[in-house]
């Protein structure tokens, strides 16, 4: 089932459209990835699946409903996690406020589920108390993507994950993202640069150019190297 | 003895004073301090306060401590209007709310003076006074000391423990990432700016006792407002507030007893532009360093 479905969007910045007409689908429990150079558009393109920015033309279908003109926090609330580039971390809240931040996001004021994130990031729970500002790169990228899971998205936006995070922790990230999948409950739209991450997830993806969808590639075409360069290398 | 009612008339001397300061700045707390907006329209918002519970009080017949919960509600609904029809148009425009804000305490204060005049009667200060030692206490300050008190108990556990107290801390950190985690950030900035000045109508209600009743009355708050919440900084607003008041206060009052009201004032001015060359991010994010160098070093 069709669980995300961009239709010929146009989006961008008050100074001119970045997206210039973009399509792409993601089926129900699928990880699919965006490739691209810099400053093609994917963060852009997350930032009007979530709301942040508004499409000028086109559509967005989100599970089955036309969310075109739907504001950012009722669309998150309807099931979308959004983790973005730079990790948007509260730097003067602790990790469990940022945290309890994403539980909020639900209507339903159930107690939060801390225990289903640490079981996949259990440094988390070592700095519960802890600023999110005090963190590494890489536990502020866990701690984002914790934020954004505990109220059980149906889609996960993931905006370069592995930008300024250790290799390590790169690796746990990808590790993590298999055991998701493996939940079959949840959709993730990664977009990456990090070949290593993109070929151990993604399912298939799609290169972007200039605002545009210019390819899209098969789980074969991402693990071939020489391939995958093309799109990503400048 | 005789010291024994000195340094009693000297801790009551400093609990007044850290009183005034944290009273004068409880509604630019919030909105300067979380808000970033340089309110120079808070002590109109104070005055108006007064207001409210001078005509509430003395024509309208009301007890005062009714006269000054109304005047909190009234001064909250102005700045809500206030906050939907013009301070909104200027988030993220430092200056321009700067301007906006001025023209309006302009308003305020000049309307003031044209529909109720220059003065208004005072309100006679509720309690009387107790001597000791010859020395003399004043119930009502004693009163607005515990107020003080309770206030600072009662903001800490409004933004440590509820919904709203979270979502406002986070999207004054990042409105946008608030907005991707469905916080309805208008709606926050809105009942924050209003709360803001809510407070400042209610401290301006309750020190309306201790001051004379006039259109400009709220000048003379405006001066400790901005610097005991400066001197505090953002880091956490409250325990800023509270920081700088104690301190600024455990300045001025020894100085003061001993030298007069006037030294006493200067001492407070010198001690708040070393604290800001010492600490230019204030009291609270010297205290939250040292706060993480502790939690880091338990967790390691
Ligand atoms: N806030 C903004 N205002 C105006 N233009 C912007 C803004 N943010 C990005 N842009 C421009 O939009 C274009 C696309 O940017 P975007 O961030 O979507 O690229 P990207 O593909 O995510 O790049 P990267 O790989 O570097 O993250 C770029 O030309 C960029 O300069
Ligand atoms: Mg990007």
């Amino acid at each position: 089932m069709t669980i995300l479905n961009i239709n010929n969007v146009v989006a961008g910045y008050k100074t001119a459209n970045v997206l210039q007409g973009v399509s792409i689908t993601l089926s129900e429990s699928e990880i699919v990835s965006v490739v691209g150079r810099n400053g093609v558009g994917k963060s852009t393109l997350v930032k009007t699946i979530i709301g942040l920015l508004p499409a000028r033309s086109g559509q967005i279908i989100f599970n089955e409903k036309d969310i075109t003109s739907t504001k950012a926090n009722n669309r998150a609330k309807s099931g979308i996690g959004y983790v973005p580039q730079g990790r948007g971390i509260f730097p003067d809240l602790t990790v469990q406020d940022n945290l309890r931040m994403g539980g909020l996001i639900g209507t339903k004021q159930k107690k939060l589920n801390f225990d289903s994130v640490f079981s996949y990031f259990p440094i988390l729970k070592e700095r519960l108390h802890q600023r999110g500002g005090t963190l590494s790169g890489g536990q502020q990228e866990m701690l984002a993507i914790a934020r954004a899971l505990i109220n059980k998205p149906k889609l996960l936006l993931l905006d370069e994950p592995s930008d300024g995070v250790q290799p390590s922790i790169v690796e746990e990230i990808g590790k993590f993202l298999l055991k998701l999948k493996d939940t079959g409950e949840i959709t993730v739209l990664l977009v990456e640069q990090n070949f290593d991450l993109l070929q151990t997830v993604s399912d298939r993806a799609y290169a972007m150019e200039k605002g545009t969808v210019s390819d899209t590639l098969t789980k074969e075409d991402l693990n071939n190297d020489e391939t995958l360069a093309a799109y990503i290398a400048v | 003895m005789e010291t024994d009612a000195l340094a009693l008339s000297l801790t009551y001397q400093f609990g007044t004073n850290a009183a005034f300061l944290f009273l004068a700045a409880l509604g630019l707390i919030v909105i300067l301090g979380m808000m970033n907006i340089i309110n120079l329209a808070h002590g109109e918002l104070m005055m108006m306060g007064a207001y409210v519970a001078t005509i509430t009080h003395n024509q309208l017949g009301l007890p005062f401590p009714l006269a000054v919960i109304v005047s909190f509600f009234a001064v909250a609904v102005f700045g809500a209007i206030l906050e939907l029809l013009i301070v909104r148009r200027f988030y993220g425009r430092e200056l321009g709310a700067l301007v906006v804000t001025w023209g309006i305490s302009l308003i305020l204060g000049q309307g003031t003076l044209l529909v109720f005049g220059p003065f208004m009667p005072a309100i006679k200060i509720p309690g009387g006074s107790y001597s000791y030692g010859g020395f003399s206490y004043s119930a009502y300050w004693l009163i607005l000391i515990a107020i003080s008190i309770a206030l600072i108990a009662g903001l800490y556990w409004l933004y440590r423990y509820t919904n709203y107290g979270l979502q406002a801390r986070a999207t004054m950190q990042n409105a946008e990432m608030a907005k991707a985690l469905g916080v309805p950030t208008n709606r926050v900035y809105l009942l924050t700016f209003s709360l803001g000045a809510g407070l400042a109508g209610l401290s301006g209600a309750l020190l309306a006792p201790t001051s004379t009743i006039a259109p400009f009355m709220g000048q003379q708050f405006v001066a400790p407002a901005f610097i005991t919440v400066v001197v505090g900084g953002a880091a956490n607003v409250i325990s800023g507030a509270v920081g700088s008041s104690v301190l600024l206060s455990a300045i001025k009052t020894p100085i003061g007893m001993a030298y007069g009201a006037f030294l006493g004032t200067v001492a407070l001015l010198i001690a708040s532009l070393i604290i800001i060359r010492i600490m230019p991010d204030g009291i609270s994010a010297a205290i939250q360093k040292l706060m993480d160098r502790r939690r880091t070093r338990k967790t390691k």
